[in-house]
């Protein structure tokens, strides 16, 4: 395990299935080793919580689940983003650049005396 | 887990349904599997693996059952929508039905609309009347009490006030207790003198309500006595009047000279006794609880909670045994009545027998729009079997067809809502002024509810049985190219019964309103004692100094002189108590020489002053003696009473009444006697009655002018009120109207029951009829091809005609004569508004009958020549 290791908050886990999913339809499985892959292993997923977001998420309408065979010939669920999914995600996006900008320039800046 | 052990077949169940557990568990499976083998390839052991991947996914067990819940959440929210979605197919497939058939679906809505306009108005009106005529809470333990005479034909009459004030300080009998008197006193000094409608109260009449006011305060009990009597509360409605000013109370009124404080305002909606405008309290005297005297003061009493009428009665007993201790009860006894019913009145057997006339209305609406369905349900027998055959469910069809009748019913409900709105402002435009309940009338949530109610239960009533007949649909039959005989005898069966179901309602309602036509018209016949024809009459009140004696006699002298000169007028007279004015005084009297045992009951008759040629302007005949003349009149002594020929008879027998005393105050010469006359009521029992000269009992200063002229009524008020300005411009002239328009007011509640019976025995007519002639012509309609053999056959057009008419007849005879046995049942609910016929009476059960028998040969005629209209070969080849 990676020591700084970052606990993924849940609102953050949303937007990044949504992400993983702008891409192509996914398993569960395929989700969690895509995050594992873009971010080095950084952002400690605890891998069954992604389960309960997706469901959440599919009762919204953002995605969509079916069964499908894998390329090893098993049965597993895959989700796609709905239009209501694509969306949301550009919606969450735009939010989490200004939050990061803003982020960014507070901890750049200098102390300031009045 | 147990899903892990499932048989994999399930999954294929998923194509019905999915299994929540099942791929919750399959999802977390895959996953973790995928993270072993991955750890596995990286060169732990398995063990090691699996714990690892454990440890990266977290608690299975916790992330299955929040997918559950998430899951099932999902699979509520689709069954909702899927529903909801069926729903809207369904009824844009019925709304598409419906349009396809135009014809039938403006009949029935037409039909259901009237039906349940019919009702929502009628419910309106007992809503208001007989339901909740007060917006006070416990109405129900309120009551009434009355002293009857039975030997004086005075039964539920008004207490006299000493008996009122007894009752009230009897905390045993009642939770609390008062009386009211219903009068007028004139307003001054607010813009025009104004006649305003005055109750005073006695004892705890508010507390009896458990009303509370919306300003100020009520008056106490003691503010009756020692002259603290000057303080009024105003009714709500007189209070708006008067512009709704919150800073009111303490402000002066100026009633019948004297000053008024106003100490409160009542709670909206309060509106007992009917159309008054302020109470204040009834002055009390200790000569008032000594004297037993006027029957006049209406009491009320709410009973302690639990207690029941019964329970009264024997305390009321007691009660008039203390004060009467030989009296037995056939002299003299209290009862009480519910307020509710007491307070609803004579419109109360009008109101219920109404309200079962309009329920009968909607059922034969029902049954109309049921036999309707059915036989048109043949047109579409052919749709249905093919839905069937394409696998459409019993249910699904039942379903179709019952959400189709919804449609209808909900549509019929509505515009049946704008009908009972439309026949209630009817209702009330031609009954309010004669019916003053019927004021109250308003739409309310009862009234929706019920509205709502009637609305599903005929929905049902109309739908049910043709939806499950569709349901039942047979393939094979229906299916075939050209079947006509696919009804089969339970159809037919359910035909015949709904033609029986309204033959027999409409002979019902046609009875019905025969016999409330032929009670008006007995009525109409009796003789009131007078000629109310070209009599106007109208009521003044005399106020201030001028309203007592002697002044009041000089002014009643110096009107009579001005109106005796007018030429136009051909008799002028002057009335306390005018008949059919809804007014009447009725007092204790004795004759000298025949006193009634003193421990005993009074006997009673009504006391009226009169003036002026009053017996020759009513045409009241004068059978013995004299009347009053000038002599009588300026000469206060010895009084001179005028009896009726009601109580010559009743208490003088064979004797000559003329020359004896006779003391309804001071002793009085009997001079005359005068023919009886109705005080009330068209046919009532006579009531004894005596006359005296307005000079004699001088203090009433209200009195009734009656004029014989042929000129209009507005012309003769006119007139009448250029003398009084003359006189005095402060005395207020009102209530103008023709005699006869007051015996009709009498009449009112009998006129609007034959009104509104008539009417909805005309609109079942229709409707029987049309039920009638559409089944009878699908009768024939589908037995064409049968009808082409028989004429071919050699069988005469005739023949035929005749067959189809005999089944029409006897369909319409089954349904007259179930209906006259219903009738029998029925018209007990009218015997209380029947007059001088039986409500058996033979002539109008023979009369509907006959009318009803007609009607259903004529139905059944059309349809029987066309069925011979056509020639056989056309049929045949039809067939």
């Amino acid at each position: 395990m990676q020591r700084n290791a970052v606990d993924v908050l849940q609102g953050s886990l949303d937007v990044i299935v949504l992400k993983t999913l702008s891409w192509q339809p996914m398993h569960g499985f395929g989700i969690a080793r895509w995050i594992q892959r873009v971010t080095d292993d950084v952002l400690q997923v605890e891998e069954g919580s992604l389960y309960p977001s997706l469901y959440r998420m599919e009762n919204k309408g953002w995605v969509k689940a079916e069964w499908r065979t894998t390329e090893n010939n098993r049965q597993a669920k895959y989700y796609r983003l709905t239009a209501a999914g694509k969306r949301q995600l550009a919606q969450s996006a735009s939010t989490w650049e200004a939050f990061a900008e803003a982020m960014a320039k507070i901890m750049a800046a200098a102390p300031q005396r009045a | 887990m147990d899903e892990d052990s499932l048989p994999s077949w399930r999954r294929y169940l998923r194509f019905w349904r999915s299994n929540v557990g099942e791929d919750v568990n399959q999802e977390i499976g895959f996953h973790l599997e995928g993270l072993i083998e991955q750890y596995v390839a990286a060169g732990m052991s398995r063990d090691d693996a699996r714990r690892a991947a454990l440890e990266r996914f977290g608690d299975p067990e916790r992330v299955a059952s929040a997918m559950r819940a998430l899951a099932q959440q999902r699979e509520a929210t689709m069954r909702r929508s899927e529903w909801l979605h069926g729903l809207g197919r369904d009824l844009r497939m019925a709304l598409r039905q419906l349009a396809k058939r135009p014809s039938f679906t403006v009949v029935a809505l037409a039909t259901l609309a009237l039906g349940i306009g019919a009702n929502t108005a009628i419910f309106s009106a007992v809503n208001a009347v007989l339901l909740r005529p007060l917006p006070v809470r416990d109405l129900g333990r309120i009551v009434f009490l009355y002293d009857n005479l039975p030997k004086l034909n005075l039964l539920e009459t008004p207490l006299d006030p000493s008996e009122t004030l007894a009752l009230t300080a009897r905390s045993d009998l009642f939770e609390a207790a008062g009386g009211v008197l219903n009068g007028s006193s004139v307003l001054t000094g607010v813009g025009e003198p104004q006649r305003l409608a005055r109750s005073r109260t006695m004892g705890r009449f508010f507390d009896a309500f458990g009303v509370v006011p919306q300003l100020g305060r009520f008056y106490r009990p003691d503010e009756s006595e020692n002259g603290n009597h000057l303080v009024a509360v105003l009714s709500h409605d007189f209070w708006r009047e008067l512009g709704a000013d919150r800073g009111i109370v303490g402000r002066k009124l100026t009633l019948n000279g004297e000053s008024y404080e106003v100490v409160g305002v009542m709670q909206p909606g309060f509106r007992y006794p009917r159309g008054v405008q302020l109470w204040s309290p009834y002055p009390v005297t200790p000569e008032t609880r000594e004297n037993h005297g006027r029957l006049m003061m209406n009491t009320v009493g709410k009973l302690r909670p639990g207690a029941s009428q019964e329970q009264l009665q024997a305390k009321l007993d007691a009660f008039m045994l203390e004060a009467h201790p030989n009296a037995t009860r056939t002299d003299f006894y209290m009862s009480s009545r519910g307020f509710v019913s007491a307070f609803a009145g004579e419109l109360r057997p009008t109101l219920i027998v109404l309200l079962a006339a309009v329920g009968f209305v909607l059922l034969i609406a029902c049954a109309n729009i049921a036999s309707l369905q059915l036989v048109h349900g043949s047109a579409r027998t052919r749709e249905m079997a093919v839905r069937a055959a394409l696998g459409a469910g019993r249910w699904t069809i039942v379903r179709q067809l019952l959400v189709e009748n919804l449609v209808i019913s909900i549509g019929g409900g509505l515009l049946g809502l704008l009908v009972g709105l439309a026949a209630l402002r009817l209702l009330a435009v031609a009954g309010a002024a004669e019916l003053p309940a019927l004021q109250g009338i308003r739409f309310d949530n009862a009234v929706l509810l019920f509205t709502a109610l009637a609305t599903i239960v005929s929905g049902l009533v109309f739908g049910l049985a043709p939806a499950l007949r569709a349901g039942r649909v047979d393939l094979q039959e229906g299916l075939k190219e050209g079947t006509r005989n696919s009804l089969g005898a339970r159809k037919n069966r359910l035909l015949q019964a709904s033609v029986v179901v309204q033959v027999a309602l409409t002979l019902v309602l046609l009875l019905g309103s025969t016999l409330m036509i032929r009670t008006l018209r007995q009525l109409l016949a009796q003789n009131p004692g007078f000629n109310p024809d070209q009599v106007h009459t109208m009521r003044l009140a005399v106020t201030g100094p001028r309203s007592r004696s002697p002044q009041l006699t000089q002014f009643y002298d110096e009107l009579l002189q001005r109106l005796r000169a007018v030429s136009a007028f051909d008799q002028v007279g002057l009335v306390s108590e005018l008949p059919f004015s809804g007014s009447n005084d009725s007092s204790p009297f004795v004759i000298r020489g025949k006193e009634a045992d003193p421990n005993g009951p009074a006997l009673h008759a009504n006391l009226h002053t009169i003036g002026g040629d009053y017996f020759k302007a009513m045409h009241i005949p004068l059978l013995r003696g004299r009347a009053f003349n000038e002599a009588d009149i300026k000469s206060v002594y010895p009084w001179v009473a005028i009896i009726d020929e009601t109580l010559a008879k009743q208490f003088f027998g064979d004797e000559d009444p003329i020359g004896r005393k006779i003391n309804q105050g001071p002793d009085a010469v009997i001079i005359g006697i005068v023919g009886t006359v109705s005080q009330g009521e068209l046919g009532e029992a006579p009531k004894a009655t005596i006359y005296y000269p307005y000079a004699q009992h001088d203090w009433y200063s209200t009195m009734y002018v009656t004029v014989r002229s042929a000129l209009p009524l507005a012309t003769v008020q006119g007139i009448v009120r250029s003398e009084l300005n003359a006189i005095d411009g402060n005395v207020p002239l009102f209530e103008a109207r023709m005699l006869d328009e007051r015996i009709g007011v009498s009449l009112a509640p009998r006129h609007l029951t034959m009104t509104v019976l008539t009417g909805l025995a005309v609109l079942s007519l229709a409707l029987a009829v049309f039920g009638l002639y559409g089944v009878v012509s699908y009768a024939v309609s589908q037995r064409t091809t049968e009808f082409g053999i028989r004429i071919a056959l050699g069988a005469q057009s005739a023949d035929v005609r005749g067959m189809v008419l005999k089944q029409g007849l006897a369909l319409g005879l089954v349904g007259v004569v179930v209906g006259l046995a219903a009738a029998l049942l029925a018209t007990r609910a009218l015997s209380s508004l029947i007059f001088g016929i039986s409500a058996r009476d033979p002539v109008s059960f023979v009369g509907a009958a006959l009318v009803l028998t007609v009607v259903t040969v004529v139905a059944a005629y059309i349809p029987a020549r066309r069925a011979t209209a056509v020639s056989p070969v056309e049929t045949l080849r039809l067939g």
